[in-house]
């Protein structure tokens, strides 16, 4: 449990159970960047062949289908504007800012998840402060952890 | 045969990248492009043009609704990108950009969309 809903816990300690807390905030601003998010990946649905001008092909099928599932995921969050995106290949790319947090989520082809943290220093970003990895598909729960780090939770 | 990086250009030289609409970001009142925009799954190559071998027009042609953005060489090579040329394209200007690996190329994506500077913007007609 975050130390946001430790608070919450004290504030309320009988009227609301612990796990109320955990990890939601206000729906309605949540469903505010979710229905953008739906809205420019059926957009991104209808690229075609060479979308690029470079010869990739058309964002693949379980690449999106994976999207949506990382969205539906996450969709209880609190976040900033998601910016979703066709990557040259067949994938998908989101990412988020939130002050000096950066998080990029990359779904490739095949429907593999991969990402990308970055955090912003006082000049800047560079390299020494980014740190990418993994996300099993099996495993999608995972991606709430990056979006806490992202929150600064 | 394998891309070599070309010595030729210094660090300081000017990369031209096209930059489609669905790559560019509006927030807080500015346009910057997403670090996929300079990610390729497709070839694992990222195609750019030398700046001063070319001019925006001749870069953008028959890409009337893209835009443009100009980048230091030196910020893929920080990343350990190399910038190579491409003998199998008759334009001179033209040149790839190489990752030893995809873990470096999607880092020095975002430090590209971080420091590229717009050449030409069109904004996407849904921002």
């Amino acid at each position: 449990m975050s130390q946001g809903a430790l608070t919450q816990a004290k504030l309320y300690p009988t009227a609301v159970p612990d796990a109320q807390w955990s990890d939601v905030t206000s729906l309605w601003r949540s469903q505010v960047w979710v229905e953008d998010a739906r809205r420019t990946l059926g957009r991104i649905s209808t690229l075609r062949q060479n979308w690029d001008g470079q010869g990739s092909p058309a964002p693949e099928r379980v690449a999106l289908e994976v999207m949506n599932r990382l969205i539906k995921e996450i969709d209880a969050y609190d976040l900033p504007t998601a910016h979703i995106g066709p990557v040259s290949g067949g994938g998908l790319g989101v990412e988020w800012r939130n002050r000096d947090r950066d998080l990029s989520l990359e779904v490739l082809p095949d429907g593999s998840i991969e990402f990308l943290k970055a955090q912003r220093t006082p000049s800047g970003i560079d390299l020494d402060h980014m740190e990418d990895g993994e996300i099993r598909v099996d495993r999608l729960g995972e991606v709430r952890a990056l979006i806490r780090w992202l929150l600064g939770n | 045969m394998p891309r070599v990086d070309d010595e030729s250009l210094g660090d300081d030289r000017v990369l031209l990248r096209r930059i489609v609409s669905s790559w560019i970001i509006h927030e807080s009142g500015t346009y910057r492009p997403q670090s996929i925009a300079f990610v390729d799954r497709y070839t694992f190559e990222v195609s750019v043009f030398v700046a001063d071998l070319t001019d925006p027009e001749t870069v953008l042609r028959g890409h009337p609704d893209d835009s443009l953005v100009a980048f230091r060489v030196e910020i893929p090579r920080s990343a350990g990108g190399i910038v190579a040329c491409t003998p199998e394209n008759p334009d001179a200007s033209h040149r790839v950009i190489c990752y030893p690996n995809p873990s470096r190329m999607k880092a020095a994506g975002k430090l590209i969309a971080e420091r590229a500077q717009w050449i030409k913007l069109i904004p996407p007609v849904s921002s």
